[in-house]
């Protein structure tokens, strides 16, 4: 039985058949096109391609700082965060990240960890970054 | 008359020389790559074959012969048990088949259909041939050609018949998946309950009715290869290092693996994977997943210093 289908960028289908989900090409030489191609026939649609958002810039020293403080996190809290860092080594890389990079990736591991020890989740953490670049 | 591979055969006795004198793959169930019993229909369990329980429920399932048992030849480890469960309406129709690539295979020509089968509760099977012109296009209607009858009971018994395929002159094919198809079927009457077993099947061009055991062994490794033509499950899981891709960059990045399928497939397949980020499972599929008959490639972002481990891979490119 197939549950979903949407296409993918590359134009192969993800699909969930029989609670399996799997790569299907765009190929009418594959039996699982072929079902689809049934599905369809059914009145079922096959979901286009959306792209994924864009990631987020990074951000200055200064807009993090500021999109923190806006947030009623001040520098002292991160630094607590970092200071509760269990392992010494991890501690001492979260030091150096946090006094010494110029620019912040909102894709880098410590900004989720740090983020999730300030009780911030992954989605208001994006809030907050969005509301930091333009500042 | 006696088929001149079968006057071969019988001088060069049963060996794996003349083995893709067999066109049904997998005939003696020794390939269950899927799993070793299904409860659903269609594919499976044992490779290249399909299997239904009609309206009704049931399983199938690899089942061992005993150690130097005669009454199959050939010394076959397994055999495939068809189990019906329920049933809410006459007849399950076809319980399994096999769908043999290209439907120009044997058309015009006589063959002979060969297998052992014993039955729980004494019933009559049935063996049909079924050319389908494919999918896609306008294909021809398919063409159902009987092969036989058996009655068959709890000893093994061999079934053996000649079919004369029909020609496929004037007939037009689909864009892609024609194919020979042997069924074999079960009646509703004493089918509820009782196992049928089958073991040992052979399709062989010509008429090798005389012939004690035309099956015509192939290698294991022939026989796998074989069978990943149309599916495999690849799976590094017992290693420390499966099919991996890591992140040396100093930010999140895609990263890319990668690795050629076993044998070339017979089309583009279908893909699965088990697979994970940083030793933590992943739901889903990787974010872009390439694929053709010859390899997969995915490549999927990852943060910086982590890495990408492809666990186990399915591709499935079945008719």
């Amino acid at each position: 039985m197939i549950e979903s289908a949407r296409y993918t960028k590359s134009g192969s289908i993800i699909a969930v058949i029989d609670g399996v989900q799997m790569s299907v090409p765009d190929d009418m030489a594959n039996r699982h096109r072929q079902m689809l191609v049934e599905w369809e026939a059914e009145g079922n649609t096959i979901e286009p391609y959306v792209p994924p958002p864009s990631p987020l810039a990074p951000l200055t020293r200064r807009q993090l700082r500021l999109g923190l403080l806006q947030a009623g996190i001040t520098t002292a809290d991160v630094e607590a965060a970092i200071a509760a860092i269990h392992d010494p080594m991890d501690r001492a890389v979260a030091e150096i990240e946090w006094a010494d990079a110029t620019i912040y990736e909102r894709s880098h591991p410590l900004i989720d960890q740090i983020g999730s020890a300030l009780g911030l989740t992954p989605v208001q953490i994006d809030t907050m970054w969005q509301g930091a670049l333009a500042l | 008359m006696t088929s001149r591979a079968g006057q071969l055969s019988s001088l060069l006795t049963t060996t794996p020389l003349h083995g893709f004198r067999n066109l049904i793959i997998n005939g003696n169930f020794d390939i269950w790559q899927r799993g070793t019993s299904q409860s659903a229909g269609g594919y499976g369990s044992a490779d290249r074959w399909l299997f239904y329980f009609g309206t009704g429920s049931g399983v199938v399932s690899r089942q061992a012969f005993d150690l130097g048992q005669s009454d199959v030849p050939g010394n076959p480890r397994f055999f495939c048990r068809h189990v019906v469960s329920t049933l809410s309406a006459a007849g399950i129709g076809t319980a399994l088949g096999q769908r043999i690539e290209d439907v120009r295979t044997l058309a015009g020509r006589t063959a002979t259909l060969t297998f052992y089968a014993r039955a729980e509760n004494e019933q009559m099977i049935a063996a049909r041939a079924v050319q389908d012109f494919g999918t896609g296009g306008s294909p021809s209607a398919v063409v159902e050609t009987p092969v036989a009858s058996f009655n068959v009971g709890p000893n093994w018994q061999k079934c053996t018949a000649t079919v004369n395929i029909p020609s496929i002159v004037g007939k037009t094919l689909g864009d892609a998946n024609d194919h020979l198809r042997i069924d074999i079927s079960r009646p509703a009457a004493d089918t509820v309950g009782g196992y049928l077993d089958i073991a040992r099947v052979s399709l062989v061009e010509g008429d090798a009715t005389a012939e004690a055991d035309p099956f015509s062994p192939r290698h294991i490794q022939q026989e796998l290869a074989l069978c990943q033509r149309y599916y495999y499950k690849a799976s590094n899981a017992p290693l420390s290092y499966p099919f991996r891709g890591a992140n040396f960059s100093g930010g999140a990045t895609g990263v890319f693996v990668g690795a050629p399928h076993p044998v070339k497939m017979r089309s583009t397949p279908s893909a699965s994977f088990e697979w994970e980020i940083g030793d933590v499972a992943q739901a889903g599929s990787p974010a872009v997943v390439v694929l053709s008959a010859d390899g997969w490639s995915i490549s999927h972002n990852i943060g910086a210093g982590s890495f990408l481990d492809i666990i186990a891979v399915t591709m499935d490119a079945e008719l």
